[in-house]
């Protein structure tokens, strides 16, 4: 069964709702979207949250292919669980969030990758005046009203020079960021 | 007058290595916390908390044994010649000695969850200590003032503690130190002995 068919199934218990139109530029819901980063510090695993993220995605079941996305992440929401330690993060030496307090993130095209659902993205990357291209997993997931996006991307410290070298004796290089997107299905 | 020491038991040698290991460990830990907790932000710092925290569950640790011990072989009676009312007083402290030795690592355990941070004994992530409670900062900040209210009461009873010992050690001569620190009963015989 493709998703088309599923959503014409759907398509009834739609109507009433004011949806957005088929294939457009859709916001993601800030209130059920997450994006996080976990960090290992001496062993001990600690998730942090971005507590402000927008953006959009354009996506169309039928053509996966030519899907977008765009995120603009505000780098002094980052909550690392305790105000100090939150002030240190936004300072020159880590994300310098005086100087770029945007990080952002362009993503075309989902490339199935395996089972139903999984898929493959190439992204761009721009965090503290740094551009690079990541291939980013994602399974896309559908309820009844909303189209959800997940997935893991490993980003190292070190290739955006976060954290001055004193705080690889204590953190490792490889931070897990975890994005759970969330947005309306279109009808 | 009788010889004074003779009326005193000693504990057994297992609690009195456990009574010395856990103050050992409870002194380190509490001057590390009392040292780090205000330093700015830096990776000596985060160096600093996990060692706190290793020491705290090896305190956790060593206290269990302790009162697994002290249950299965219960402490030698007090010196009759104390006044009755000191031992109920002695008693109710030890009591609240037990209370406080298990309340401050558990809260500080609990508290590093609460705050997002699971404890990971010496940094070996598979002795990592199961978060008794998820990340929620309200909790967070009430389990840590618990843990400085139960601490800083620690230490005064530890004053208290050590103040009694000495006084009955120096002041009353009556050899109730001798109960924990055998050694000097050893040391007395051999200075009556003259071989020291």
């Amino acid at each position: 069964m493709t998703h088309i068919h599923r959503y014409a199934a759907l398509l009834p218990l739609l109507l009433p709702l004011s949806g957005p139109a088929h294939a457009a530029e859709v916001p993601l819901n800030p209130t059920l979207s997450a994006l996080s980063a976990e960090f290992v510090q001496i062993g001990v695993p600690v998730v942090a949250n971005f507590k402000k993220i927008s953006g959009s995605i354009n996506y169309d079941p039928a053509k996966p292919a030519e899907a977008t996305a765009h995120f603009d992440i505000d780098t002094s929401s980052l909550d690392v669980g305790d105000e100090l330690y939150n002030l240190e993060v936004r300072k020159k030496d880590w994300f310098n969030t005086s100087q770029f307090p945007k990080a952002t993130l362009d993503a075309t095209g989902l490339k199935p990758s395996g089972s139903n659902g999984h898929f493959t993205t190439t992204a761009k990357l721009v965090f503290k005046g740094k551009t690079k291209k990541i291939d980013i997993p994602v399974t896309v997931k559908t309820d009844i009203l909303n189209l959800v996006f997940d997935g893991t991307v490993p980003v190292s410290r070190k290739e955006f020079s976060l954290g001055d070298p004193g705080w690889n004796e204590v953190l490792e290089d490889t931070v897990m960021v975890k994005f759970h997107v969330v947005i309306l299905a279109p009808r | 007058m009788p010889e004074k020491t003779t009326a005193v038991q000693p504990y057994t040698i297992v609690a009195c290595v456990l009574h010395w290991l856990s103050a050992v460990l409870i002194i380190c830990s509490f001057a590390l916390a009392f040292y780090m907790v205000d330093l700015p932000v830096s990776p000596g710092k985060v160096k600093l908390f996990s060692w706190h925290k290793w020491l705290g569950i090896t305190v956790l640790g060593v206290v269990s044994l302790r009162l697994l011990w002290r249950l299965c072989y219960p402490p030698p009676r007090q010196d009759p010649r104390v006044p009755a009312w000191q031992q109920r007083i002695a008693n109710g402290l030890f009591l609240v000695f037990y209370i406080l030795l298990f309340t401050i690592p558990i809260t500080g355990w609990v508290y590093s969850s609460a705050a997002g941070y699971p404890v990971v004994y010496l940094g070996i992530k598979s002795l990592r200590l199961p978060d008794l409670v998820g990340k929620d900062r309200e909790l967070a900040a009430l389990l840590k003032q618990i843990h400085g209210v139960a601490n800083w009461t620690l230490l005064g009873l530890v004053i208290v503690h050590a103040g009694a010992a000495l006084k009955h050690h120096f002041y009353d001569r009556d050899g109730v130190l001798h109960r924990m620190l055998p050694i000097l009963s050893t040391l007395e015989a051999k200075k009556v002995q003259g071989r020291l």
